[in-house]
């Protein structure tokens, strides 16, 4: 393989400058907010004050001579624990609320599984405002829950209490993007918490489909083991009726993976699309089959 | 029952999806529609889409519910009810949406559920081109 070409991204920007970059936060992934951005350089910000106070202060003594030696290095030295110290206030503040939306997030999870079985619903990402989406734990039974608040809320919305008999999402504050301070505190909370609520979302997706998966599999298996079982004698009617049940489980299973596939499509903005010229009266056929083949006809 | 008159334009949109989408709306119409009422299908121009109707006289589903359908995993049926896992009306709706249309529901007057199905009109064909145009068959 090519070294030189080893050491280039497929963009042709050099290999070291994106690990930099992306270790500073500071590449182009779309997903990362605009108040990750700012926070990224500031931080990269006080990273160079922090590592260039101590050289300048040399190169300062070395030109102005005698008469600097003392003062230059201590205001160095107070630039340089300052710009420490915020770095290190930075990512206190980062923490402190990341886990503080994290016990926000799973106190409301636990009220409302408790209420009912809990179901997932992933929201779209809001126009202009960038982010992973989320997941919310929701109760059919909660007063006040429309669908239109789920597709207002986001993974940005904070859970609030349950105590109001609203669902937590709704009822509770939420960060919105406003001014640049508070974008800045959202971004450190949110980066702290993003990776944690994907996991528990892609768990989450699961318990919800699982019995979905789990039931019509177990059928099948449970038919298709019965006609294998020499212990029981089988009638052709019981055999019939055990191939039946394994058939429409298996539809059962297969139309689901089609769907949580075709869902996982879209959401991905991947579905091929192929139009063409079509008239009614084309569909008309179609749609009687459709039609005798759901009623059963 | 079907009230598709010829005058109707053609659409245009991905046959097999288009098929799909159709056989979902459907296929939850006559699952919610009483014995004795069967569904209706009507298609309708209007400006510069055609309009497909799938027409049930069933429970409906309330205002407040409506866009909560669309979400995914939702069951508005009775709890416990598992007739469906959720995804029929998302899907629906996405791949319309991919073909550049849109599925909105509405409530049948006398009650029940009409699920509007909107997709883009073909454009008129030149008149050099239309003894030539045949239609796509379906499968």
């Amino acid at each position: 393989m090519n070294r030189s070409g080893a050491s280039q991204e497929a963009s042709g920007r050099p290999r070291w400058k994106a690990r930099l970059a992306r270790a500073l936060g500071l590449d182009d992934n779309p997903l990362r907010r605009a108040s990750d951005r700012a926070e990224a350089w500031i931080r990269a910000g006080l990273l160079v004050v922090f590592l260039a106070a101590g050289p300048i202060a040399a190169l300062a003594v070395g030109q102005l001579g005698e008469s600097a030696s003392a003062a230059v290095p201590a205001s160095a030295a107070t630039l340089a624990v300052t710009a420490l110290a915020l770095l290190i206030v930075l990512r206190l503040i980062q923490r402190f609320l990341g886990r503080r939306r994290l016990a926000a997030w799973e106190a409301a999870a636990r009220d409302w599984t408790t209420m009912d079985r809990p179901q997932v619903v992933t929201a779209p990402q809001r126009a202009g405002y960038r982010g992973s989406g989320g997941v919310f734990w929701r109760s059919s039974r909660a007063p006040g829950f429309t669908g239109a608040d789920i597709r207002e809320a986001d993974m940005n919305g904070m859970p609030g209490d349950n105590q109001s008999g609203r669902s937590g999402a709704l009822a509770g504050p939420r960060w919105r993007p406003g001014p640049w301070w508070l974008a800045l505190l959202h971004g450190l909370a949110s980066q702290a918490t993003r990776a944690a609520a994907a996991d528990r979302g892609r768990a989450a997706l699961l318990a919800a489909v699982s019995h979905d998966l789990r039931a019509p599999l177990a059928a099948a298996k449970a038919a298709v083991s019965g006609l294998r079982s020499g212990e029981v004698p089988i009638t052709a009617d019981d055999r019939d009726e055990l191939l039946a049940t394994a058939e429409e489980s298996l539809d059962q299973l297969a139309k689901l993976v089609a769907s949580l596939l075709d869902v996982s499509r879209l959401q991905a903005g991947e579905q091929a699309v192929f139009p063409a010229r079509r008239t009614w009266a084309t569909s008309s056929r179609t749609r009687s089959t459709v039609w005798d083949r759901r009623a059963g006809r | 029952m079907t009230d598709i008159p010829s005058s109707v334009p053609e659409v245009m949109a991905d046959p097999a999806i288009t098929e799909r989408v159709i056989g979902n709306l459907l296929s939850n119409a006559l699952r919610y529609s009483p014995p004795a009422s069967p569904p209706l299908l009507t298609a309708r121009a209007r400006g510069d889409r055609v309009e497909l109707r799938v027409v049930d006289h069933g429970p409906g589903i309330p205002e407040a519910d409506r866009k909560r359908a669309f979400l995914p995993f939702c069951r508005l049926g009775t709890p416990g009810s598992r007739a469906s896992v959720g995804l029929g009306l998302v899907v629906s709706r996405g791949l319309a949406e991919a073909m550049g249309g849109t599925v909105e529901p509405e409530e049948t007057p006398g009650g029940g559920l009409t699920m509007v199905v909107s997709l883009p009109a073909a454009p008129a064909l030149p008149a050099a081109e239309i003894g030539a145009a045949r239609p796509i068959r379906a499968a």
